[in-house]
């Protein structure tokens, strides 16, 4: 007698939460990169930072302060007594609409007469703020002003020096 | 899987069967999702050409002309980074483009080509079924190239 034969079958049904099964899956992604305007400046109308003209006190140092809206002010002995006066003007050239870092001297600046006397310049600002936004044009003028260091019984003479302001991205 | 029994008959030895196996193993699909784009960042032309590459281990260099400006933001540069996930401790490969791509603003365009990746042997998903990579290439950049946010498009194939 032939015993019964069973035949037993199952069947996977195979299902995946993200529907069929992937052998390979392919990504379509971006690239990206941003092309600005090299930044540039160039000297303003006034170019230099002048102080003016300055009579010295015989006993008593003090300072004088030209503002970056150039207005001049003294403290202590020396006595204000007319000359050029101006804030240094920077005209930047860069993207329009971005904002720039100003970076002014940290340290003082000496300034020195033909015979070799000195002075020192700091506390350098600017009418920018640290980061002034150029406008839609990329266009910027920047004015900087600083104090003045004057000595009692500072010698007489022309006074020079230089300072560097940068402007980056 | 298909199981078939034959039952063995005591008596006639006319036939004899066989208990044997049949198999089949199921796998996860491999899945890619996208979490950063190739971004080469802010970048000063010069009259002079040059290159800005992105390495997928997170570096920007250049060559020639062009200047990289680095502003604020970490994330304004990168390679691209992508997370592949599939069947646990399974070997995968990546297929990069074959060929460059352009990236455009206006009518103005940049090749990009030179893919890299990383990392880029022996792939293989972890023991929960992923790995992060990370894609950079090469831009080209022309001597003066006009200003402006380029973008394109590239794919990446991941596969068993």
């Amino acid at each position: 007698m032939l015993k019964e034969v069973i035949i037993l079958v199952a069947v996977l049904l195979v299902t995946s939460a993200v529907g069929v099964a992937q052998v390979s899956a392919s990504l379509t992604a971006n690239s990206t990169a941003t092309i600005v305007t090299g930044i540039s400046c160039t000297h303003g109308t006034n170019s230099d930072l002048a102080f003016g003209t300055i009579i010295s006190s015989v006993t008593n140092s003090g300072t004088v302060v030209v503002e970056p809206g150039s207005n001049r002010s003294s403290t202590g002995g020396p006595v204000l007594s007319g000359g050029t006066v101006s804030a240094a003007q920077f005209v930047i050239n860069g993207q329009g609409n971005s904002v720039v870092t100003i970076t002014l001297p940290s340290a003082s600046v000496t300034i020195r007469s033909a015979a070799s006397d000195a002075m020192t310049v700091d506390e350098f600002v600017s009418d920018g703020g640290d980061n002034p936004t150029l406008n839609a044009s990329g266009n910027k003028v920047v004015s900087v002003g600083a104090k003045l260091h004057v000595g009692a019984s500072q010698k007489s003479g022309s006074y020079t020096g230089t300072f560097s302001v940068t402007f980056a991205y | 899987m298909f199981v078939s029994i034959c039952t063995q008959l005591l008596q006639a030895q006319n036939t004899s069967g066989l208990t044997a196996n049949s198999t089949a193993t199921i796998i996860r699909g491999l899945n890619l999702v996208g979490q950063k784009d190739l971004r080469f960042g802010i970048i000063i032309p010069d009259v002079l050409p040059g290159t800005v590459i992105i390495n997928p281990i997170r570096a920007r260099t250049k060559t020639g002309g062009p200047y990289l400006v680095n502003q604020g933001s970490s994330t304004q540069w990168g390679p691209a980074q992508f997370v592949v996930t599939g069947e646990p401790n399974t070997a995968y490969s990546i297929t990069l483009p074959y060929d460059g791509i352009i990236i455009i603003v206006g009518l103005q365009m940049m090749d990009v080509d030179e893919w890299t990746s990383y990392p880029n042997t022996n792939n293989s998903l972890s023991a929960t079924g992923s790995q992060t990579f990370y894609v950079g290439g090469t831009l080209h950049v022309e001597g003066n190239q006009p200003w402006g946010s380029y973008s394109g498009a590239f794919t990446v194939t991941v596969h068993y």
